[in-house]
């Protein structure tokens, strides 16, 4: 289990160095960078100081070749934890993404869990149930939760809230906690306004996790070692908490593998519906305006916190499957 | 519904009979279907067969069928052209079609819309709009009105309906922002956000089949590499990848090109599926008898690949390929509704959803969230028609 | 061989699968008796509803098959009788037969154990479904059985994992498992089908041997009639859901009376044949499960095929001596001046 582990680790290693290329590729891709827009504004009049604009350049190698700007860019972060320096926001990008980067991740582990408590049960039912009401009727319904665009899903619920219940639904915090320090209050806040965009968020994958669990459990339930099992004399309950479900869990929890990187991408457009305070909106701000350091860091980040939690799910379902811990 | 299954259930003597090779002959009236014919039905047949019983995936088809003719004669199915705007009725509510008139000499079929009347509200400095019952436009079939060429092809300017009087304010949908007929927009878009599913999943084809088979027939290295690159793509979440790739397409580019950079960025993740799917049909079939029986005979690596393997697996490939247009048209939606994929005056689903991406204008034209019925319905149809393909590709299935 | 009275009576058992195609009667009237001790062998060709016939003992045909008519009268240790195919196949009862009273192993020993628990505690499952023992009597238990059915190394291989075992390995923890609460009846459906032949015969000698120390009856599955001729004590043969024929195995295999009995005992190969004698077939094929031959199902393909009469009734059960029977006109039941004129 260790080596594996161990394994898995060292195997990551390659994986990050390259979304760290492909992101740095990503802030290259543009045409012109900040410093370009910048150089424009200051011929125009604006409050830029020559002095900073050297100084930036000579921070980040602007002038120098690609590899040695991507290179002062990584050994930053390793190094330092630097991220580099946001151009349009004139802070420090670490001082900038760290908040939202936590929120947004907690927002989909929390929308996983909940996909999770929902699509597992019910997938169980649906599957001993084949062919009942019950069936079709969640079946109906995950058809249109795979074809409700996130976004969608979001512009509809706020509609309802705001015409029916007359409130306004977006953001995660009430106003008075916005910009408050953490405390148990905040976090209470915060939990009366999380449960929209999780159900935002988790419908799609819900719908097709159900999917799944019903027919990986459909496959297992005329599985000879089921009838070993009755043969037994076991009861039809406990049988099928011990042997089909208990089977059908792997590849159920190997779905992590993907459902996390849709969670984190859906979290980015349904953020820009809801207002969140969380990577979206100021992703595709810094994009738009080329905030390439910005920009570049969010892209990192969230991939390599995605393939991180692939990989916990990954050590997860080892554990769970003697036939991948002892191969 | 009659399925081949049920007529053999009907035949009772047919067992002694020794097996009669002469292919049946399909469609004449009243022959029994034997079991010969299940024996003797080829490969098509059978997925056709087998097709025809799922139900969802037959309205499926007729429904996504349906779908690519709006696109097709969108120029004629519109009333209006897309660009047409009229100040007077921004934000215009959806008008009814009343389509029998009562008369004093009775009831006649006449379709009409009532006009608006339009008072400004001088708080909240907008239009707000009545019906105004007392005034009549008339809407007729086949009228005349803005010209356009069918097709690209034969110009004409008649619509399928539209109102008589060309002048005549008809929003059957509402009106959006710059008071353009949302109804006519949406069947615009049709065409875009539809055709965009089919070109992104060409480019994706041709890349998903080119590697996956690579990697599937050749395995060791190749294999491995490949795999780790799908791998990849996989994990890291799309989106951001997307909006850091679309963000950097130049804003002076044209709509054309726009539009096939967009493809190209989605089918850039929309390989990896269809790579998977063909690498794992490659793998199962290299140890398949006939294809080692193929090659023993000394057929070539070409010819064993062309005549054997990609005819019996061409069925799942299709399969693949229908449920990852809906993908495509999802993706695409997104990333217009960030305002980083397609853009005005580009018509899609997408872009016209962009219009409703603040909770103000949706609660003041909830309208304006119409053109994602289109998208679940084009989605869910080819979902359906996806799954039904899906099943009827596999011979061992139910 | 000490056999007394029967063990099991089962009497016009039909079990049958109604699907979206029509009815497939897979156990189309079956009427057999087990007696305590013995080995009886069921035989026949594939899908001629032999298994069908063992999991309806139990009821654990699968969905969408049910017992539509027919007893399965189980007699216990108290020597009252039990009517089985009477009983819920979900009920508690029927449950506490399976596995106690009558336990079963299966054609494929690697899907027929769950691959994500260990070999000790699907053995010792069953042990403390019927019997009131705390983890570690079960643990003990399961390890004297697994020494006994000719484990090595029983405390290290408890642990282990059903794919880490050989085919003959996962045989004996099956057996294991089914004998671990000593029961009266052992179904053993097609037990050596998916083994080598060398593991075929040392997995029949264990149950053999088995058999003899627990003093429990044996109902064998097979196709193989080398199997049959070796450890039967009393064979039926079955064809597309009826037992044409059973006797004792030296009057079957000496004198077999029905004309597919006959066929299939001319279709073993036998050492020692020439080039010119080709080994006999039965002719044709079987029929399609929904497209039952009327009269004698067995008559297409009969060499001893009577017009007029083996295609028009069924033909009835025939006592002979010696407590044999056949289901075929050649032996009596039909209109008898048609027969003579033949």
């Amino acid at each position: 289990m260790l080596t594996y582990i161990l394994r898995r680790l060292v195997l990551m290693i390659p994986t990050v160095v390259i979304i760290s290329l492909v992101s740095f590729a990503i802030i290259q891709l543009p045409p012109g960078d900040y410093l370009t827009t910048l150089t424009a504004g200051l011929e125009a009049g604006e409050q830029v100081s020559q002095g900073q604009l050297h100084y930036l350049t000579e921070r980040y190698g602007l002038d120098k070749p690609l590899h040695v700007q991507y290179w002062r860019w990584m050994s930053g972060i390793i190094l330092r934890g630097d991220f580099g320096q946001s151009f349009e926001w004139n802070r420090p990008v670490k001082d900038l993404i760290w908040e939202r980067i936590g929120l947004s991740f907690m927002l989909s582990l929390s929308t996983l869990l909940f996909v999770w408590a929902i699509a597992f049960p019910i997938g169980i039912l649906v599957a001993v149930r084949q062919y009942s009401l019950w069936d079709y009727f969640w079946t109906f319904i995950g058809f249109i939760g795979l074809a409700t665009p996130n976004f969608m899903l979001a512009l509809i619920l706020m509609y309802v809230a705001f015409r029916y219940f007359g409130q306004s639904v977006g953001g995660l915090f009430s106003p008075d906690f916005v910009d408050v320090p953490w405390s148990w209050a905040r976090v209470l806040d915060m939990l009366k306004h999380l449960w929209i965009p999780i159900i935002v968020l988790g419908t799609s994958q819900t719908a097709s996790l159900i999917r799944i669990m019903r027919a990986n459990l459909l496959d297992e339930l005329h599985k000879p070692y089921v009838t070993t099992a009755r043969a037994k004399g076991m009861s039809e309950i406990s049988l099928l908490a011990k042997y089909p479900v208990r089977v059908a869990l792997n590849p159920f929890v190997s779905t992590v593998g993907w459902v996390l990187p849709r969670l984190v991408s859906g979290s980015v457009v349904t953020a820009v519906v809801l207002n969140l305070p969380i990577s979206g909106p100021l992703m595709l701000r810094a994009l738009k305006a080329q905030d390439m350091y910005l920009a570049g860091s969010f892209i990192l980040l969230l991939s390599t916190l995605t393939i991180i939690g692939t990989l916990l799910s990954d050590i997860l379902l080892a554990w769970l499957d003697p036939r991948i811990r002892y191969t | 519904m009659r399925t081949p299954l049920n007529h053999l259930v009907n035949q009772k003597t047919r067992v002694s009979k020794t097996a009669d090779l002469t292919p049946p002959k399909p469609g004449t009236p009243g022959a029994p279907v034997s079991e010969q014919r299940v024996e003797m039905a080829g490969q098509w047949q059978l997925m056709w067969w087998k097709f025809r019983k799922h139900k969802l995936a037959m309205i499926g088809s007729a429904v996504t069928l349906l779908i690519y003719l709006v696109a097709l004669f969108v120029e004629f199915l519109a009333p209006f052209p897309r660009g047409v705007y009229e100040a007077r009725y921004t934000y215009a509510p959806p008008q009814a079609l009343h389509l029998f008139e009562r008369t004093e000499q009775g009831v006649r079929f006449r379709p009409f819309v009532y006009g608006y009347k339009v008072t400004i509200d001088e708080v909240a400095i907008r239009r707000v709009f009545e019906i105004d019952t007392s005034q009549k436009h008339y809407v007729g079939l086949l009228v005349r009105g803005a010209p356009y060429k069918l097709i690209g092809l034969f110009p004409s300017d008649r619509h399928l309906f539209g109102p008589l009087e060309q002048e005549a304010p008809m929003y059957l949908l509402g009106a959006d922002r710059l008071g353009r007929d949302m109804l006519s927009r949406i069947i615009y878009g049709t065409r875009i956000s539809m055709s965009i599913g089919l070109v992104g999943v060409v480019l994706s084809l041709f890349l998903g089949i080119l590697l996956g088979g690579l990697s599937g027939y050749y395995g060791g290295a190749v294999d491995l590499l490949i795999q780790r690159v799908i791998e990849f793509l996989r994990g890291i979440p799309t989106i951001p990848l997307w909006m850091g790739l679309a963000a950097a397409i130049p804003l002076d580019w044209p709509p054309l090109r726009v539009y096939f950079g967009i493809t190209l960025i989605l089918s850039l993740i929309g390989w990896t599926g269809l790579a998977r799917e063909v690498r794992s049909r490659f793998l199962s079939m290299r140890t398949e008898d006939f294809v080692i029986a193929a090659r023993l005979d000394g057929s070539s690596e070409v010819r064993t690949i062309m005549r054997y393997m990609v005819p019996s697996f061409l069925s799942h490939i299709i399969a693949a390929i229908t449920l990852a247009i809906p993908q495509m048209i999802l993706s695409e939606t997104s990333l217009s509704f960030l305002g980083i994929g397609l853009r005005p005056p580009v018509v899609s689903w997408g872009v016209l959803l962009n219009e409703a991406q603040n909770i103000r204008s949706v609660a003041t034209a909830p309208w304006l969230l119409l053109p994602g019925v289109p998208i679940i319905a084009a989605v869910l149809s080819l979902n359906f028609l996806g799954d039904g393909l899906r099943d009827a590709a596999d011979p061992y299935g139910r | 061989m000490n056999t007394q009275g029967p063990l099991l009576e089962v009497q016009d058992l039909q079990t049958h699968f109604s699907t979206d195609e029509g009815v497939v009667k897979a156990v189309d009237g079956v009427d057999f008796t087990i007696r305590q001790g013995e080995t009886f062998c069921l035989v026949g060709e594939s899908g001629c509803g032999k298994s069908v016939t063992a999991f309806s003992i139990l009821q654990i045909v699968q969905d969408p098959g049910r017992i539509v008519r027919g007893s399965i009268h189980l007699r216990q240790d108290d020597g009252q009788t039990l009517d089985l195919a009477a009983m819920d196949p979900k009920g508690r009862a029927l449950r506490r037969i399976r596995g106690r009273d009558i336990a079963m192993i299966f054609q494929e020993p690697m899907t027929s154990l769950s691959p994500v628990h260990t070999v000790g505690d699907q053995i010792s499952e069953t042990l403390r479904l019927h019997a009131p023992i705390d983890k570690l009597q079960a643990r003990e238990q399961t390890m004297a059985i697994l020494t006994r059915v000719g484990i090595p190394r029983p405390e290290r291989h408890f642990h282990a994992y059903p794919f880490q075992l050989s085919g003959g390995m996962r045989q004996r923890v099956m057996i294991a498992m089914a004998l671990i609460c000593r029961p009266s009846l052992l179904i053993a459906d097609e037990p050596t089908t998916a083994l080598d032949v060398t593991m075929q015969a040392v997995i029949l000698d264990l149950i053999k041997e088995l058999q003899g120390e627990m003093g429990m009856s044996v109902m064998l599955i097979t196709h193989n009639l080398g199997v049959v001729a070796e450890v039967a004590d009393t064979v039926a043969v079955m064809y597309l859901g009826r037992i044409v024929e059973s006797a004792d195995v030296y009057s079957l295999f000496r004198e077999p009376k029905h004309p597919y009995t006959t066929a299939l005992l001319r279709s073993i190969p036998v050492i020692g044949l020439t080039k010119q004698e080709r080994l006999a077939t039965i002719r044709g094929m079987v029929p399609h499960p929904f497209n039952r031959p009327h009269g004698c199902t067995f008559h297409p393909r009969c060499d001893h095929f009577m017009p007029g009469v083996c295609n028009r009734s069924l033909p009835p059960i025939t006592h002979l001596e010696g407590g044999r029977t056949v289901r075929c006109f050649l032996y009596g039941g039909a209109d008898t001046r048609e027969r003579e004129e033949r």
